[in-house]
């Protein structure tokens, strides 16, 4: 476990506005890192340039063992895909100011389905 | 124009943005392909030049990639590095990269990564601050503003390499050669038009 981190999230699909929980194993930090910044951030993945907002991020002084995720997901914006663009939202872990990171991506949407664009598009999306 | 080559080798399925393997992320991360005895020439090519050399290439031939590679070294030996990030939108650095490139000292690198795109006056303006400074290494389309320390060119089999790497497996020397000739070897170019060949 020596410099790792390994996140468990209760759930990986989520409601818009519903609460997340779970929990970051953290093991020593080999050197360098001095606390645990754990964050709740959403970025874009496609043709164009990466777009990251970290929405919250929680900073804990070098814990070793468990250190508790907890975070309100906001309302918006919804994750989404398509052909240019995917929205994912995550979680992520990470020693600062430099070490090993994890990161656990998570669907935030209305019955916690992404959003597929292709199918709004073709009119199948589900209703 | 000339015809695109035949699409080939790429799945029919829909393909959602965030798993297209040529996704910007994933094309960004892509390394410089120099094994460590090139390294060792460009860097002591580099402080023969007194750390003041162009990184000269067109469009698309990993400049950036080169440069920012080579920064994260530099700075790993202790250099401290003042980035200019310039693009045809623009064409002047920020009041905080002038500021920074201003109180550069000894210990310090000036990049520009774009430097053809600085108007003549604000080259020399550049030129005499970096006098102060530890050097100066530039990207630029042709050569001229610095001594050459790098001249990029592309080929056939490095586009071959690096699209087996993002699709992590092989794909056809015909589909290859063609993506090269029709983008006139920009390496970026042909990955952005595989980007399209991965449609939902």
């Amino acid at each position: 476990m020596d410099g790792m981190i390994d996140i468990q999230l209760d759930s990986t699909r989520l409601e818009p506005g519903a609460k997340l929980t779970g929990e970051a194993t953290v093991g020593a930090p080999s050197r360098g890192a001095d606390s645990v910044a754990v964050s709740l951030l959403w970025f874009t993945a496609g043709k164009g340039t990466e777009d990251v907002e970290v929405v919250e991020e929680v900073h804990h002084n070098m814990p070793v063992g468990r250190v508790p995720i907890r975070f309100q997901l906001p309302n918006f914006p919804w994750s989404f895909s398509g052909t240019l663009v995917s929205l994912v939202w995550a979680v992520e872990v990470r020693f600062e100011p430099k070490g090993a990171v994890d990161r656990v991506e998570i669907v935030v949407a209305p019955g916690q389905e992404e959003i597929r664009l292709d199918a709004l598009h073709h009119g199948t999306a589900p209703t | 124009m000339e015809p695109l080559p035949p699409k080939a080798d790429f799945p029919t399925e829909t393909v959602p943005a965030r798993d297209n393997p040529f996704r910007s992320a994933r094309v960004e991360a892509l390394t410089f392909r120099f094994d460590p005895s090139q390294w060792r020439v460009l860097t002591d090519r580099l402080v023969a030049m007194d750390h003041r050399g162009a990184l000269v290439g067109p469009k698309g031939t990993g400049k950036t990639t080169l440069l920012t590679e080579l920064e994260r070294r530099l700075e790993a030996e202790g250099w401290r590095i003042v980035r200019w990030r310039l693009r045809e939108e623009r064409k002047r650095p920020t009041d905080e990269e002038l500021i920074a490139a201003q109180s550069a000292g000894p210990g310090d690198l000036i990049t520009v990564d774009g430097a053809e795109q600085l108007p003549w006056l604000h080259w020399r303006r550049l030129r005499r601050l970096s006098r102060r400074c530890g050097g100066l290494i530039i990207t630029t389309h042709r050569p001229g503003r610095l001594p050459t320390l790098h001249g990029h060119q592309t080929s056939p089999e490095l586009l071959a390499d690096l699209v087996s790497e993002l699709l992590e497996r092989p794909v056809s020397v015909e589909r290859i050669e063609g993506l090269f000739r029709v983008h006139r070897g920009n390496i970026r170019d042909c990955l952005r038009a595989l980007y399209d060949d991965c449609p939902i």
